[in-house]
């Protein structure tokens, strides 16, 4: 009765009963070799894979450069974007006043053929002076 | 101690499977390794990198130099403004003129 208590009391497995094999505990060096032994072979494993390893860790050395680089390159284009846009702004607002040079270099230019007449005809002038007063 | 009582031919069987599993298990790890190619994967990125390189460096010179132009701009840009203040000097003494 007690056993078929304990039968229907599993849930698992309700008609098997489990019967543990009474066994000694492992000595104590021979677990400590077991325990070296997993490790070296550990060892060995992680060694066979350290190739493809160190490609990954090249691999990774290499895209951080780049992202250095490519994050200067970004910050030096940043502030020449911007301040290429303030130039513009300040090119538009110079705009009056390269109007106004352009207007005075033609008052130039103009007085500058002015003077050259007027030189010009000084010098006619000058010339028939003379003409007359050596007569 | 159990290992004791074990004889000869049992110890030297069981080191004979646990050095063959660790060979096996050697085997196994290259055969996954050579079998994902992932050394010649790996190797072909880093070349492509390593080409690419190239162009990066000149990417990053040119950046500079427009880094270079963009500030002799500002100077000429400060040169001209300072310039602009004789303006309407200039233009007082033409109209005198005229």
């Amino acid at each position: 009765m007690a056993e078929k208590a304990k039968q229907t009391a599993k849930p698992e497995v309700p008609d098997v009963d489990v019967a543990e094999e009474a066994k000694e505990p492992p000595p104590v060096d021979v677990v400590d070799l077991c325990h070296e032994t997993f490790q070296k072979t550990a060892e060995y494993l992680r060694g066979e894979l350290e190739g493809t390893i160190e490609d990954y860790k090249l691999l990774e050395k290499m895209n951080k450069v780049t992202i250095c680089k490519y994050s200067e390159m970004k910050h030096i284009a940043l502030s020449v974007g911007g301040a290429l846009q303030e130039l513009n702004e300040k090119y538009k607002s110079l705009q009056p006043y390269l109007d106004q040079i352009d207007t005075i270099e033609e008052s130039v230019s103009a007085l500058e053929q002015a003077a050259y007449s007027l030189d010009h005809y000084s010098k006619r002038l000058e010339a028939k002076f003379k003409s007359m007063e050596k007569r | 101690m159990a290992s004791a009582t074990w004889n000869q031919e049992t110890k030297h069987r069981l080191n004979e499977k646990i050095t063959s599993n660790v060979n096996d298990m050697g085997s196994l790890v290259r055969q996954i390794t050579r079998g994902s190619k992932s050394t010649e994967l790996l190797a072909q990125a880093a070349k492509n990198f390593a080409s690419q390189e190239h162009h990066i460096q000149g990417s990053s010179e040119a950046v500079k130099k427009m880094d270079i132009v963009r500030s002799q701009l500002e100077f000429q840009e400060a040169a001209i403004e300072r310039s602009l203040m004789h303006l309407d000097e200039v233009q007082d003494q033409l109209a005198t003129i005229k």
